[in-house]
């Protein structure tokens, strides 16, 4: 009988996977490296995997998928997404260049010296084509069709195999870029497409063009990655109808959607740790948590603030404009694989290049000829070379040491251990920026925050960057290293349903919107059975968008379920006025506000996190051995007692200096710091001045 | 004098309450833009927020600096009419007026609100949104036949406007009988009055965390801070004297009579003295500025020559002293009109950058086109048979720099103005745009190029009157530096492609019917270093780009590009090269 989920996190470097026994909580974890050339042969053998080791999970017993992944994010950041070309409408080939003419705020406001950031498909890559929709949706020219073809061809003769297609107006009548579309898959059929109409329907065409552009460029590689885990799952015999996707605004997509929609799984790994922490949070009851996500490639901060995260529709993957709702995220491209390397500068860098997976750190061994973090850390003694990943994962120290002398130390004249120490410096000063950028621009204080540090990298240096920033506590939680992988499992499956219907709510008649309210619904359900709930266990709720008649920008209230009669109408006036009073400090009780969008939000709850309680530990737990660690501001390598974090328990206490290992992760206390094990597991590592 | 910084707070409490403050005015305006009927307030963002001092002393803004400096003077009319004692909870204020008040020119309305903590004026929360219109002699209130304040709309003194009962309705009748959108000014006004009740909120709430002694005390510290960083900088530099100049078409006027903007720097110790006594006396036309805005152009031209990562706030004015007589363009007496400030002001600023470069010649940079400005369309009837007001800013190319080429479109000067999107305008405005493109050979050719320059063209729809607003730089337009060329200047054209095609005049006020069109065509930035220098395979590329032209490879970078491969001819390009 089904009994499991199953949740992969697939990162730059390891492929995290955790099933949870529905009735007990039993959880049950494993890692596998992951395979930047087709991540999806990955999610196969981690699943393989975790079966194996866990006869009792059978393919047919697992009742839920979900996942997260990079692949588009990395594609973004590393440059590596398709060769893209762009279709937009004649004469308006300034628009995307143009970037909406803005400039940031701030010191490059006034910096004469700035540089705008360059689009992903320059103007050699742009075509225009003939045809117009007026503001209305009125077709004011037909659409040239002709210079589509022309167009396309151009591109495919250019080896381009993305197309993203941004008409004026599309948002009000799509025709055109449909049909656009239709030529585009006969002349070129190898070609993903990506039009504004279905990416963003949106009024503003900028903001829609740029979303519809990251689309096309992450596109194909997400569509493949797709594609290919479909088939690994059916490989494996899973049999669930719910297989999900993270989504970048922290809810689940199935995949089969998902395909329609890489631009909405830019963020899909990083929202996945934010959700564990809002989890986690609420279950310790520490309501403000800054995440401190280090994986491979790179590290994800996000702040929790009274146990919630911020949503942005306005935000910027690697200087990137994209409207599509994501939880805020700041990602810095800085993690295990980071390469050290000395710049024109002769000065000591920190990344943002990766060694990846494949061929990683230099201390797999695998071919790697850079010095990385984690090659730094096996130095300093604060990663275990023979006990990495639980021994599965072979190290060779001597690689670590030889990479570092060579590339750093010498040419700077150091020692390895200096070197080795400096390429922590950097890299940690890198995080820390990142820290005090995310909390200054919520004007938050770091003082009363605690560091939740997971991925495999978090607990390494979370100590550290924790103490260079005032935060006084850092939460390590039991599974570090597939906290993303346990955010899986507590996501909800959230829809919206949009119609746009642009109507004064005094005039827009109530039989119509409750017709529209239906019609949503009625597609609400349909696809929660099609993604495998029952649809009656989904929880709706009817929400319209609106606004004063001058304004540009919509409030989002929440209205009854049950359908509108006239007299409701006044109800919807007062909550939309108090809500903007409560946001915007005034309202305009007068004026009767124009319905813009009508929406139904729908939510098929997931069973929220439940950690099973730990039973009481030894208070003064033995090491298990001890090795030789470099610490900053200490002089030598101080022998330092080791901890196995199995055998830990409730009111289990480690003073630092000490290093605690366990399979998925490392974590190190520094000299002076005191780690308390509290109920649930988690260490709590006071961090001290 | 160099003011002495107290130093009373720890240097993290200090960073996390400057954070905190920011945050506050970032949050007000998000609030302002969001919550704004008009498009320029909404989608071109031409407004900003403000916490300042009881004495007026701006310690935190948002937006462009073009508009913190002058809350100053603002405030300090609305104490001459309400000194703090008579003054409540709830009260906000409302003034628009450039001579006795701090606004720019008349469209500009500034609303101040004191911020009470416990019974105490703490601080001032302000907010500043350009209207689309005030009333006056066009539409968008801003024209070349202005010859007096009076005729550019109507001139608010400081007034109270609302109280904690609500907006006070005399006050907002007489501002709405006096405009031509009314409904937009109070939706407008209200988003004003909005997001400085809630930045009271926010500065109540850090009071009752950090203690309201804490905050009082931190405000001058973040001045003084900002005042060290720049006297630090200004010391490193070598005494010394420099001037620049730079001409500017016509005050609107007197077409055939340059103006002359000229501005001498001297620098000693840690102290600048900027002297604009040989500029042009003032004019006839609305080219005026007011010294709130000349002084914040050459105090702006100081930090970004110096380090634009200098927190803007009034600390930055104190190690600047100017010689600025009444009676020049950049201190006009009153009544003068002043509506077209805002080009000369860019001008002006680029004047001042191109003299500081004689003390910092690692920051030199070629002017952006400058020209800058808007224009206002004012329309009979909008979509749903109202007046209407369509008031969009434009952007330039930037200048080129020693290490790239120059940014192509965005404003180069103190303000951030986004392109108002196309679909809204067509949404809100009887009016169609034709084509949004880049100009090709627009930018200074360079080692390294000037951004390019941006065409614009419309046609309306409906019965309207149009104003230009560009910055006058049909003639005399950008430069470049180190043997790097001028760029293109501003264009405008009335029915361009038709037998009724004319050219149109800067600040040129034209009456328009359905069908007629106009287009806009404004300015690159200028090149650093000689062309030639250019590395052939980049020239090759803007080429292909559509930014340059094959013939102006040729004839001003010396690259030969064949037309049919569209491959250089590396041949030719080392013959052209080398003669």
């Amino acid at each position: 009988m089904p009994g499991w989920r199953v949740g992969i996190d697939i990162g730059g470097t390891f492929t995290d996977v955790v099933g949870m026994e529905i009735e007990t909580g039993k959880i049950l974890v494993t890692k596998v490296p992951s395979i930047p050339a087709d991540p999806s042969r990955a999610v196969a053998s981690g699943l393989q995997n975790l079966m194996e080791n866990y006869p009792e999970i059978k393919p047919e017993d697992i009742d839920f998928f979900a996942h997260g992944t990079t692949v588009a994010t990395n594609a973004a950041i590393e440059g590596k997404g398709a060769k893209a070309g762009l279709l937009i409408t004649k004469g308006f080939r300034a628009i995307y260049d143009m970037r909406g003419g803005n400039r940031p705020m701030g010191p490059d406001l006034i910096d004469t010296h700035w540089n705008k950031p360059t689009g992903l498909a320059p103007q050699k890559m742009t075509h225009e084509v003939g045809g117009r929709i007026g503001f209305d949706g009125a077709e004011l020219e037909p659409l040239d069709e002709e210079s589509v073809r022309v167009a396309v061809r151009k591109l495919r003769d250019e080896g381009c195999n993305s197309i993203a297609v941004c008409f004026l107006f599309s948002f009000a009548n799509q025709s055109h870029e449909k049909r656009t579309g239709e030529i585009i898959r006969e002349e070129h059929p190898g070609a993903r497409v990506s039009l504004s109409s279905v990416v963003l329907p949106l009024i503003r065409e900028y903001l829609r063009l740029s979303t519809t552009m990251l689309d096309a460029y992450v596109g194909p590689v997400v569509a493949t990655y797709l594609k290919n885990i479909a088939g690994r799952l059916r490989d494996v015999q899973l049999k669930t109808k719910k297989l999900f996707i993270m989504q970048s605004n922290g809810g689940l997509m199935q995949i089969d959607i998902a395909t329609e929609y890489p631009n909405q799984t830019l963020l899909s790994g990083p929202a996945a740790g934010v959700v564990f922490g809002v989890g986690l949070g609420k279950l310790i009851g520490e309501p403000d948590i800054v995440t401190f996500d280090v994986g491979g490639t790179s590290t994800d901060i996000s702040v929790l603030h009274k146990h919630a995260y911020e949503e942005t529709r306005h935000g910027k993957i690697h200087d990137q404009d994209i409207g599509t709702p994501m939880i805020q995220i700041r990602a810095l491209g800085a993690g295990g694989g980071t390469i050290a390397h000395i710049g024109p500068d002769g000065l000591l860098k920190g990344g943002p290049q990766s060694a990846g997976a494949d061929p990683g750190p230099a201390c797999y061994g695998h071919g790697g000829k850079n010095a990385t973090v984690t090659d730094a850390n096996i130095v300093l003694g604060y990663l275990n070379p023979n006990n990495f990943i639980g021994g599965r994962f072979k190290i060779e120290p001597k690689l670590a040491a030889e990479v570092i002398t060579e590339r750093i130390a010498k040419p700077l004249g150091l020692t390895l251990q200096q070197a080795a120490l400096g390429i922590i410096r950097v890299v940690c000063t890198n995080m820390e920026v990142g820290l005090r950028l995310s909390f200054v621009e919520r004007g938050l204080d770091p003082r009363v925050f605690a560091l939740l540090a997971f991925g495999g990298g978090g607990p390494v240096l979370g100590t550290r960057v924790a103490k260079d920033i005032g935060i006084p506590r850092v939460i390590v939680p039991p599974y570090p290293g597939i906290s993303c992988a346990m955010g899986l499992l507590q996501t909800d499956v959230k829809h919206y349903y949009l119609q746009t219907r642009m109507a004064s709510l005094g005039k827009v008649s109530t039989d119509e919107l409750n017709k529209i309210f239906a019609q949503l619904e009625e597609r609400a359900r349909r696809e929660a059975v099609q993604e495998g709930f029952d649809p009656k266990a989904i929880k709706l709720q009817r929400q319209f968008d609106l606004r004063y008649p001058f304004q540009g920008y919509e409030l989002t209230v929440d209205c009854q379920n049950e359908d509108l009669r006239d007299s409701d109408k006044a109800k919807i006036r007062t909550d939309f006025d108090t809500l903007h009073k409560e946001v915007y400090g005034t309202a305009a009780t007068g004026e009767i506000p124009d319905v813009v969008n009508i929406r139904v939000m729908s939510i098929a709850e997931v069973a929220k996190l439940d950690l099973p309680e730990l039973p009481r530990g030894d208070k003064n737990p033995k090491p298990v051995s001890r090795r030789p660690v470099l610490f900053e501001d200490r002089d030598g390598y101080i022998d330092t007692p080791i901890y196995d974090r199995t055998q830990l328990g409730f009111g289990s206490v480690i003073m630092g200096p000490a290093v605690i290992e366990q399979l998925d992760s490392t974590t190190v206390v520094l000299p002076g710091q005191k780690a308390e094990v509290e109920r649930y597991g988690n260490i709590i590592i006071e961090i001290g001045k | 004098m160099e003011t002495k910084a107290p130093a009373k707070l720890d240097p993290i409490t200090l960073e996390i309450i400057i954070a905190r403050l920011q945050e506050m005015v970032t949050t007000m305006e998000h609030l302002l833009f969001h919550s704004g009927y008009s498009t320029i307030l909404r989608e071109s963002h031409d407004g900003s927020c403000t916490l300042c001092t009881t004495e007026g002393y701006c310690i935190e803004g948002s937006g462009g600096p073009l508009h913190l400096f002058s809350y100053y003077y603002t405030i300090k009319s609305v104490l001459d009419a309400y000194p703090l004692e008579t003054m409540k909870d709830g009260d906000c204020f409302i003034s628009n007026d450039p001579y006795l008040g701090g606004t720019l020119h008349v469209p500009d309305v500034v609303i101040i609100t004191p911020i009470f903590v416990n019974g105490e004026i703490i601080a001032f929360s302000g907010s500043h949104a350009h209207k689309p219109d005030m009333g006056g002699l066009v539409p968008g209130s801003s024209g070349a036949a202005a010859r007096e304040i009076f005729h550019e709309g109507l001139v608010l003194p400081a007034v109270k406007f609302w109280t904690k009962d609500g907006v006070i309705p005399e006050v907002l009748e007489i501002i709405k009988h006096n405009c031509r959108i009314p409904e937009i000014i109070e939706g407008d006004l209200r988003a004003q009055v909005g997001c400085t009740l809630v930045g009271c909120d926010q500065v109540r709430a850090l009071c009752a965390e950090y203690g309201t002694e804490t905050i009082k005390a931190a405000m001058p510290e973040i001045m003084a801070l900002s005042e060290k960083r720049l006297r630090d900088g200004i010391e490193a530099w070598p005494d010394g004297v420099s001037e620049a100049e730079a001409m500017v078409d016509h005050d609107g006027v007197d077409l055939d009579k340059p103006l002359r903007l000229h501005v001498k720097i001297t620098k000693t110790g840690r102290d600048i003295e900027i002297d604009f006594s040989q500029t042009n006396d003032q004019v006839k036309g609305p080219t005026n500025l007011r010294p709130q805005v000349s002084h914040i152009a050459a105090v702006m031209a100081i930090v970004s020559t110096l380090d634009p990562t200098i927190p803007f706030n009034d600390g930055l004015r104190r190690p600047v002293k100017f010689i600025n007589p009444e009676g020049k363009i950049t201190n006009p007496r009153w009544p003068a009109p002043v509506n077209s400030y805002f080009g000369l002001a860019n001008v002006l600023y680029s004047t001042c950058i191109r003299a500081l470069a004689k003390f910092n010649p690692a920051r030199a940079v070629a002017s952006p086109g400058i020209g800058l400005g808007a224009i206002a369309v004012g329309y009979d009837q909008n979509r749903t048979g109202r007046k209407a007001v369509q008031y969009e800013l434009f952007v330039s190319g930037q200048g080129a720099k020693s290490e790239h080429d120059g940014s192509s479109g965005t404003v180069g000067f103190l303000n951030v103005t986004p392109n108002t999107p196309i679909e809204v305008i067509e949404t809100e405005f009887p009016i169609r745009v034709k084509r949004y493109e880049w100009i090709k050979d627009s930018a200074g050719a360079g080692k390294h190029r000037g951004g390019m320059g941006n065409r614009k063209e419309y046609e309306l729809l409906g019965d309207a009157t149009t104003t230009l607003r560009l910055g006058h730089q049909f003639k005399y337009g950008g430069w470049g530096v180190f043997e790097g060329k001028d760029p293109q200047t501003v264009r405008a054209f009335f029915n361009p492609g038709t037998n009724r095609e004319r050219p149109l005049k800067p600040l040129e006020t034209v009456r328009m019917e359905p069908g007629d069109s106009f287009l806009v065509e404004m300015p690159g930035g200028g090149g650093y270093g000689s062309p030639r220098q250019r590395v052939a395979e980049e020239v090759l590329e803007d080429v292909l780009n559509g930014y340059v032209s094959i013939e102006a490879a040729e004839s001003d970078y010396g690259v030969a590009i064949d037309p049919t491969t569209m491959k250089l001819d590396p041949t030719r390009t080392a013959a052209l090269r080398k003669a």
